[in-house]
């Protein structure tokens, strides 16, 4: 594998794109959820392009390798392990298609459940199936011909090249997006003056509240979300575009659950077994809103659907300084206590109701076929990222 | 670093931005730890320190490190080389520099300026920072406000804390003068903590700083117009970074005033108590720790450039009246000046103070670190035995193993380190390779690579254990005890002269200084191996050369490799009765050692006022040297003068003693009755009205760069009135006469005006006989009165306005 490694990597510029990306995570400059996958998606298209790769499983490799990479960068960002399994089964998928094509002859006896993912959400005009995509404009049987008369592995490589990049644009366009798509189902799950609750700062969320308020009266209520107040920021958002929303402390939840219609929570990432990454003051909400019986609905994309299981509570929480809870500059106080500050709530898929995404609201059971349109045996292969 | 495109950041594109590190550090606060190794290549939470520096300055942009190194140049170099700075996926260059010449941090700074390779603004940092703050904003900020204030050379970096703050320097005490509205930096006052300081030093032209007066069209400041300041801070809360943006001229005044050693009391709080010079120091207070923006401000940010701090940037007010503008108050800055501040910053890293700067950031390729509950810190290769407690604050490197039973809180342990059953290590610092036994207790010490406590020895506190000691078994190891596997020099030669000589050659009124650098120790160990007895106890641990090694073994324990310093302090009580600037000195050095606490400053504070409060002016080193330097400055003084009036161009005159005031710190006030003396003494009394025409024609220069304001003229005035009246050279009846003509050339000279001169002769009328000659205010009635009358004319409340003065 090193000397794999060693081969891909002749490329001059691709270790300085991986460094710098490490270092920018490294350095807590990229942060959100959305900034992070959008990078990281550039990131593996550029070295999808620009490594000399021959074959299907040197690209693995490579990729794997990277992703271990930035992986041991940023341990706890689901993000990049998402990304990077997509990238992994996008490349997976286009392989197995192109074997068949070239094992089978004509195309339409390979069923499409590999493309599943990309299949259902942008139809028939995904480019999934290898040489038979509409852009190489030739009858079959010439590729066919072609690829009897040349090698094999470099037919792959010159036709894969191509395509991969053309599959994870096609990705990075699904991306950004993501949250417009998931606003356009707005309608369907907020009605006519319902009082909404929500908290922190969540691009997602503010879309899909816009897209409603432009359509029916709402009412939105603000948990604050203290220490860093992104609640503050979110109600100004909602407010520019006249939705009558109330900031309140997180202290708060609880006593006005009681008149919430319905409770939206956007997400850092949503976990296999349904699970939420999210914002801290999420897991109070959920709670306060199932003893009151009120709906939960979890607006995420689909790239922040993960498919790693919650062992530890811990493991995918990010502490950040606790400056904002104890102000560093207090002397006696820092030395004698402990003050933790985590970014996130991990909320148990007990207490979400429906997972919206792009496609439209799922039940937190629905997640494994989800998981399996969009990972497939990928998350397989990329399990041992994780496990060194 | 990609460069960015913003308004802010252009100024800072003009020219890379460079950055000056100081490796070393030219102290032995860290001995012996930092024995074999330079200090900044010692693990701080297992990376060594240098990498926080040096990844702290890739993240702001600096195109160029240099370092500048001294005690174990090689193995720095060697470090370097083998880095993940030295590969070329890295933007950032790093060039180190050997200054083996070198004594002082201001020395090393020297040979930058000679080898010329800083031309822009810079910034200054020692080896040992640890930040998460990306600078260039604040550079751009500094570069903003130069073009405001040309004199400005310096913006240092400050952090906001109480004074319980653990990072404080407990050793000595600073106060900082700051005009609020630009956070300019007026005076910078230093005092050591022992003995404590009864009152606080503020120089008057702090408190009555003179703000120059902003021209508003042009945009910059005019330095003719000035008007008081409306306030000034004092704040004893501020903690120095050890970072700051320097210009240029900063290297060239440290080679002008080549007596500077250490940057913050010589370089800072000379600079800003000389009023020759008019440079100018800005100061940035931290408040916060954390760097990073909120989630979704950065996300939006990022859409467009991949830098999170942009904002910040762009939020430099360039119209603003002056100072620094820089709107991020937020960030972590600290460096690693003893081993007090040390353990401080280790647990601000794993209390993730300097997020996103903790261990499980993993800065180094290591093996990663993940974190767990209650903040403790592994790899995936420790061991920790089932019946262990690791359950505060802990960082445990790889193969790191911890058995039944024991139990380590507060603490870092190296890779491969091992503690044993039943022992317990609190607050401690375990280098790569160190063992602790059975049964023993460490606490807040730090033992260096491979040191071994075998069974029941007790370490107390701020103990620094030398790499590859033994100790043990069965013994109890001092509070703030130093062991080294080689025998220490200072220690060796108690009584010998050498030692004398060896002390008088540092300078011993500043702590910090007292002792040579860490390699300079090394090198004295080396350079005399006979004088240091080499008889008594195998020399610089060789058995090869020196025979059999014979430990301090009653001290260590019966198996027990090294040697134990001991205290000069100790030596030298037996000899005086009063407290030795030996023992001040090691006392301070305890309280800059791990594990010593506010207590202990109050603590030694009163048993020094208990045992020396006779004996006050024992620590006054400064004041012979203080009375020294003035009768030498005179006398400099005076031939520098003569020169004048034996024809000299007076501008040189002037320059020079410009360098003298600087030198010898003396002020305006002193230096004008010099001057005038001087003058007056050339004057040849025979031929009176010419002669005092000529000589003073010659130095009017002279005279008038040191007569501006009304109150000097008045004062230059009463001096010559003295002068004449008291000089005994001067015959009895030219005295009048003598006072009439000087008066009235230096008015003519338009030295002296009209209003000075009336208010002085209405202020020593009222005077009694024995301070104003009445013989010499007669002679110069009529002149006065003469004065008087066109005054009136023009102004008739000038005179009312002149008299009350």
């Amino acid at each position: 594998m090193s000397s794999t490694k060693m081969d891909v990597f002749s490329t001059r510029e691709l270790p300085l794109l991986i460094e710098s990306f490490v270092s920018q995570l490294k350095r807590g400059q990229l942060v959100g959820s959305k900034t992070v996958a959008m990078n990281t998606a550039n990131l593996l298209r550029e070295i999808v392009s620009r490594s000399p790769w021959e074959d299907i499983p040197s690209l693995t490799t490579l990729l794997k390798a990277v992703g271990k990479r930035l992986l041991r960068a940023q341990p706890r960002e689901l993000i990049i392990f998402n990304v990077v399994c997509r990238v992994l089964h996008i490349v997976n998928e286009d392989y197995s298609s192109v074997e068949v094509v070239n094992e089978e002859g004509p195309m339409s006896k390979k069923k499409g459940s590999a493309s599943g993912a990309s299949s259902a959400s942008k139809g028939s005009e995904t480019p999934a199936m290898g040489l038979g995509q509409p852009g190489t404009g030739q009858p079959r049987n010439l590729g066919e011909q072609v690829s009897q008369s040349m090698d094999r592995a470099t037919l792959n490589a010159f036709h894969l090249k191509s395509l991969l990049i053309q599959e994870i644009m096609d990705y990075i366009l699904e991306l950004e997006k993501t949250e417009v798509e998931i606003a356009d189902n707005a309608r369907e799950h907020i009605h006519s003056n319902e009082i909404i609750l929500t908290c922190g700062r969540s691009l997602t969320v503010e879309k899909f509240l816009k897209n409603a308020a432009s359509k029916v009266k709402i009412h939105v209520i603000v948990a604050e979300c203290a220490p860093t107040y992104d609640g503050h920021e979110q109600a100004q958002a909602l407010a520019s575009a006249n939705i009558d929303v109330v900031v309140i402390p997180d202290a708060a939840v609880f006593a006005i659950m009681s008149r919430v219609n319905k409770v939206i929570l956007g997400a850092h990432a949503v976990l296999a077994n349904g699970g939420l990454v999210a914002a801290s003051g999420s897991h109070t909400i959920a709670a306060a809103a199932r003893h009151h019986s009120t709906q939960v609905v979890v607006c995420a994309g689909l790239y922040k659907y993960s498919p790693m299981f919650p062992f530890d509570d811990d493991r995918f929480n990010t502490l950040v300084s606790p400056d904002a809870v104890l102000p560093y500059g207090d002397g006696e106080l820092i030395d004698t206590v402990d003050v933790s500050n985590p970014r996130y709530d991990y909320v148990p898929p007990e207490l979400v109701d429906i997972l919206v995404d792009h496609t439209g609201g799922h039940l937190p059971s629905y997640l494994y076929r989800l998981l399996q349109e969009n990972y497939a045996q990928a998350k397989d292969l990329a399990w041992n990222i994780q496990d060194e | 670093m990609a460069p960015k495109k913003s308004i802010a950041t252009k100024i800072s594109e003009e020219k890379e931005l460079k950055a000056v590190v100081l490796a070393d550090s030219f102290d032995d606060l860290f001995q012996p730890l930092a024995l074999n190794k330079p200090r900044c290549l010692l693990p701080l939470c297992n990376v060594p320190m240098i990498e926080y520096t040096l990844e702290f300055l890739a993240a702001s942009g600096v195109s160029e490190a240099i370092l500048i190194c001294k005690s174990h140049s090689e193995k720095l170099l060697a470090y370097i080389r083998q880095s993940k700075w030295k590969r070329s996926s890295t933007p950032m260059k790093v060039n180190t520099t050997v200054a083996q010449s070198a004594t002082s941090v201001c020395d090393a700074l020297r040979n930058i300026d000679e080898s010329r390779v800083i031309t822009s603004d810079f910034i200054l940092c020692t080896g040992l920072v640890v930040s998460n703050m990306n600078l260039s904003g604040l550079v751009a900020a500094h570069l903003a406000n130069k073009s405001r204030d040309r004199n400005q050379i310096m913006t240092m970096l400050l952090r906001e804390a109480a004074s319980s703050h653990r990072l404080f320097d407990k050793s000595d005490e600073s106060v900082y003068i700051i005009e609020p509205s630009t956070s300019r930096l007026l005076a910078v006052n230093t005092s050591p903590s022992l003995p404590r300081a009864q009152d606080v030093d503020i120089p008057t032209n702090a408190i009555i700083y003179k703000m120059p007066k902003v021209e508003p069209r042009a945009g910059f400041i005019d330095t003719n117009e000035s008007v008081y300041s409306p306030e000034v801070e004092l704040r004893a809360d501020l903690i120095d970074t050890h970072v700051s943006i320097c210009s240029p001229e900063v290297l060239s005044l440290l080679t002008e005033n080549f007596d500077y050693q250490v940057m913050r009391r010589d370089f800072v709080h000379r600079t800003l108590a000389s009023d020759l010079l008019s440079s100018t120091i800005y100061a940035h207070i931290l408040t916060g720790s954390s760097s990073v923006l909120s989630e979704a401000t950065s996300a939006a940010a990022t859409a467009t450039t991949p830098d999170a701090l942009i904002p910040a940037v762009g939020a430099l007010d360039l119209s603003a009246g002056g100072g620094i503008t820089f709107a991020s108050h937020s960030g972590y800055a600290a460096g690693v000046a003893d081993t007090a501040a040390y353990d401080a910053i280790s647990r601000d890293l794993i209390g993730r103070w300097a997020y996103p700067l903790c261990p499980d950031s993993n800065p180094i390729d290591g093996p990663p670190y993940s974190y767990h509950r209650g903040a403790v810190y592994k790899t995936p290769s420790v061991f920790l035995g089932r019946e262990s407690r690791v359950d505060h604050h802990v960082i445990l490197g790889p193969n790191s193993h911890v058995a039944d039973h024991a139990r380590v809180f507060d603490s870092v342990l190296g890779s491969g380190c091992r503690v044993s059953g039943q022992s317990v290590v609190h607050g401690s610092y375990l280098f790569d390779g160190a063992s602790v036994g059975r049964g023993s207790v460490v606490e807040k010490s730090i033992l260096g690579e491979r040191v071994a406590i075998l069974e029941n020895v007790v370490i107390e506190r701020g103990c620094l254990i030398g790499d590859d000691v033994v100790i043990g078994p069965n013994v109890r190891i001092a509070a703030f005890s130093r062991i080294s596997r080689r025998a220490p020099q200072s220690s060796q030669v108690p009584a010998n002269n050498e030692f004398d000589s060896y002390s008088e050659a540092s300078d011993d009124s500043d702590v910090e200084e007292s002792d040579d650098s860490d390699g300079a120790n090394i090198a004295r160990n080396k350079d005399h191996p006979v004088a240091s007895h080499a008889s008594t106890s195998g020399q610089s641990g060789q058995p090869s050369s020196a025979g059999i090694e014979v430990f301090d073994t009653q001290t260590l324990g019966a198996s027990g490799v090294g040697y134990v310093w001991v205290d000069d302090a100790e030596a030298d009580s037996d000899l005086e009765d009063d407290i030795s600037d030996e023992e001040l000195d090691s006392r301070i050095r305890i309280l800059h050692s791990i594990g010593s606490n506010l207590n202990d400053v109050e603590l030694a504070n009163a048993e020094l006022a208990a045992e020396d409060s006779v004996e006050q002016h024992e620590w006054q080193p400064e004041s012979a040297f203080v009375q020294d330097s003035q009768e030498h400055f005179e006398y400099e003084l005076i031939l520098t003068i003569n020169t004048v009036l034996e024809g000299r161009s007076t501008e040189m005159t002037i320059t020079d003693i410009r360098t003298f005031r600087m030198t010898c710190n003396a002020d305006q006030d002193r230096i004008r009755p010099i001057v005038l003396e001087e003058v007056l003494n050339a004057i040849d009394l025979a031929a009176l009205p010419s002669s005092a025409k000529t000589t003073l024609a010659k130095a009017v220069q002279l005279i008038k760069w040191g007569i501006n304001s009304g109150a000097e003229q008045i004062d230059a005035i009463s001096i010559i009135e003295r002068h004449c009246a008291t000089n005994p050279t001067v015959d009895d009846d030219v005295r009048g006469r003598l006072f009439k003509v000087v008066v009235c050339v230096l008015y003519e000279l338009d030295i002296l005006e009209d209003l000075a001169i009336i208010s002085w002769y209405n202020r020593s009328l009222k005077k009694p006989d024995g301070e104003v000659s009445r013989k010499l205010l007669d002679t110069i009635k009529a002149f006065a009165d003469m004065l008087n009358e066109s005054e009136d004319e023009d102004e008739s409340d000038d005179e009312d306005s002149s008299s009350e003065e």
